[in-house]
C-alpha cells in the first residue's frame, strides 16, 4: 500500500492494457484459425474434385479452375504450389484396393469409410482429409493435406498481430508513466504549498487548482486548521485569564503583608496576617 | 483624603482598605460597579481606585460612563490586565493612572498623592499655612521647626482643611472625610478633634464658622 500512486496507477493501467491485448490476440487466434480452416477446407475439396477429374479423364462442363486464377501473380502461384505439393490424393475402387495415388500419399486409406471432412494422423503429424464417392466409376476419391501449412498461416497472422503490441508496450508504459505524473501535479503543488507554511500560520489553505479528488482533503485540512486555531485561541485566553486570576489574590496577599509590616499595634498586625492565611 | 476603592476581590479590597488607611487615607470600598457609579454621583471623594474585572460591569465601561457625566475625580486603574490595548483604552478614556497588580501599597499611596496634588496644580505634596506644614507622604506635621504629634484622625481633619484652604468645610463633610461610611461616629467627635488640633498648633489655626463649619484661611 505504500507504493506511490504513480507507480500503482502506471502498473495497473499497463496490466489492463496487457490483459485486453491478450484477449484480443486470443480472439484473433481463434478467428484466424476458423477462417483458415474454412478457406483450406474449400480449397481441399476443390483440389480433390479437380484431381479426380484430371486423373479419371472426365472433363467437367462446369469446371472452373478457381484454384488457379489466371491473373494471379507468379509469387502467389508459387505459394499456392507450395501448398499444393502437400496435397495427397488416393483413388480406391469398390473392392477396397488402391487404384491410384499421388507420390506423397500414404498407402493406407487417408480416411476410413467416411465421406466428407475428417481429421487423421499420418507419419507423426495431423492431417485434414476430404473424401467423396464418384458414383459413375464406383470409385472413392480421398484427398488430404497436413495441418502444417494451416498452422503456419494461423501463426503468421498471430505474429503479425503481436508484433506492434510487443513493440508498443514499452512506449505505452512510458507514456502512461508521464501522463500519470502530470495528472498528479496538483497534488505536488498542494504538498509544497503546505510545506512552505510556517507553524504560526493557521490561515486556511487556498487551492482553487485542487481536483475533485483532493478537494475533500483540502476542506478537511481547513476544518482542522480552524479547530486548531480555535483551540489555540481558547488556550491563550485561558492563560491570560489564569494570569489575571492569579494577579488579584497575589496583590491581596501583598497588600496584607504590607499592612502587617506597617501595623501600629498587635491587633492590626494579627488581623492582617490572618487575612494572608485565609486562602 | 477620601478615596473610593472599587474592587470585587474581598482579600485585595480589604488589604487596600487597611493599607491605604495606614497611609492616612479615608477609604470607602465597594465591590460592584453600579454601586460605585451611584456613590461617585452622590458623594464626594478625592480620588478613586478602580479595578477593571468587576462582576456586574466592566471597569472600563464604568470609567467611560463616569467620565461622560462631566468633570470627575482623579481615577487610578488598578488591574491584572497588562495588555497595551487595555491601558490605552483606559488612559484615553479618562484614567489618570494605570497600575498593574500586584502593586506596592506605598507606590499606590504615592501615586494617589501625585494625582491629588496635580489636581491642585501643586508640584509638591507638602501643604503649608503660616507656620504649619503638613507632609501627607511622611504623615508629618510641624509648627515652625518643631514636629507636632497628631493622631491619625486629627491629621486627616487638618489635611482636609489645608487641602481646601479658604473654603468652609461642614462638620458632615469632615466626618465623611475622616470616617467614610463608618457607623457609630460620636456626634461631637469632629469637635473634639478640632479642639485637640487647636491645643497642639494654636487656637487660631482653624476658625469656626458658626452653623456652617470650619475653615483654614
Amino acid at each position: 500500500m505504500r507504493a506511490s500512486i504513480r507507480l500503482r496507477l502506471s502498473l495497473g493501467l499497463t496490466l489492463v492494457i496487457v490483459v485486453i491485448w491478450a484477449l484480443v490476440v486470443t480472439i484473433t487466434y481463434y478467428g484466424a484459425k476458423r477462417e483458415v480452416r474454412a478457406l483450406f477446407d474449400t480449397q481441399l475439396e476443390q483440389s480433390a474434385r479437380v484431381a479426380a477429374r484430371t486423373l479419371l479423364g472426365v472433363p467437367s462442363a462446369d469446371q472452373t479452375r478457381d484454384t488457379v486464377a489466371p491473373n494471379d501473380s507468379s509469387e502467389k502461384q508459387e505459394v499456392r504450389d507450395q501448398y499444393q505439393k502437400y496435397l495427397a490424393v488416393q483413388i480406391w475402387n469398390e473392392d477396397g484396393e488402391l487404384v491410384l495415388h499421388s507420390k506423397n500419399a500414404p498407402l493406407l486409406p487417408l480416411a476410413d469409410t467416411t465421406v466428407g471432412f475428417t481429421d487423421a494422423f499420418f507419419n507423426g503429424e495431423a492431417w485434414r482429409t476430404y473424401s467423396f464417392v464418384d458414383d459413375s466409376h464406383g470409385l472413392t476419391i480421398r484427398a488430404g493435406e497436413p495441418y502444417r501449412p494451416r498452422n503456419y498461416l494461423t501463426q503468421h497472422v498471430i505474429v503479425q498481430t503481436l508484433y506492434p503490441i510487443v513493440l508498443g508496450l514499452p512506449v505505452i508504459t512510458v507514456l502512461i508513466w508521464i501522463a500519470v505524473g502530470r495528472g498528479l501535479t496538483p497534488l505536488r503543488r498542494l504538498t509544497s504549498q503546505v510545506h512552505e507554511r510556517d507553524p504560526e500560520n493557521l490561515i486556511r489553505i487556498h487551492a482553487p487548482y485542487a481536483p475533485d479528488e483532493v478537494r475533500p482533503l483540502v476542506e478537511e485540512l481547513n476544518i482542522l486548521l480552524e479547530r486548531l486555531e480555535q483551540k489555540i485561541d481558547k488556550e491563550r485566553r485561558f492563560i491570560g485569564d489564569a494570569a489575571h486570576e492569579l494577579r488579584t489574590p497575589l496583590a491581596g496577599l501583598r497588600a496584607h503583608a504590607e499592612v502587617a509590616l506597617g501595623a501600629r499595634n498587635t491587633r492590626e498586625r494579627t488581623r492582617a496576617i490572618k487575612y494572608c492565611q485565609r486562602r | 483624603m477620601r478615596i473610593l476603592i472599587v474592587e470585587d476581590d474581598s482579600l485585595l479590597g480589604e488589604g487596600l482598605r487597611a493599607g491605604l488607611s495606614q497611609h492616612g487615607f479615608t477609604i470607602d470600598w465597594l465591590q460592584e460597579g453600579h454601586l460605585a457609579l451611584h456613590a461617585l454621583r452622590y458623594e464626594k471623594f478625592d480620588a478613586a481606585v478602580l479595578d477593571l474585572g468587576l462582576p456586574d460591569m466592566d471597569g472600563t465601561k464604568l470609567l467611560l460612563d463616569y467620565r461622560k457625566q462631566g468633570e470627575g475625580i482623579p481615577t487610578l486603574v488598578l488591574t491584572a490586565r497588562n495588555a497595551i490595548g487595555h491601558k490605552l483604552v483606559c488612559l484615553k478614556g479618562g484614567a489618570d493612572d494605570y497600575l498593574i497588580k500586584p502593586v506596592d501599597i506605598r507606590e499606590l499611596a504615592a501615586r494617589l498623592h501625585v494625582l491629588l496634588r496635580r489636581r491642585e496644580g501643586r508640584s509638591t505634596s507638602v501643604l503649608r499655612h503660616a507656620d504649619v506644614e503638613l507632609d501627607p507622604h511622611a504623615h508629618r506635621v510641624s509648627l515652625g521647626s518643631q514636629q507636632i504629634d497628631l493622631s491619625p484622625r486629627e491629621f486627616k481633619i487638618l489635611h482636609t482643611l489645608l487641602h481646601s484652604r479658604g473654603r468652609v468645610i461642614s462638620k458632615e463633610q469632615l466626618e465623611q472625610h475622616v470616617y467614610g461610611w463608618e457607623t457609630d461616629v460620636g456626634s461631637n467627635a469632629v469637635q473634639v478633634h478640632v479642639h485637640n488640633i487647636r491645643r497642639k498648633l494654636g487656637h487660631d489655626v482653624i476658625q469656626t464658622i458658626r452653623g456652617v463649619g470650619y475653615i483654614i484661611d
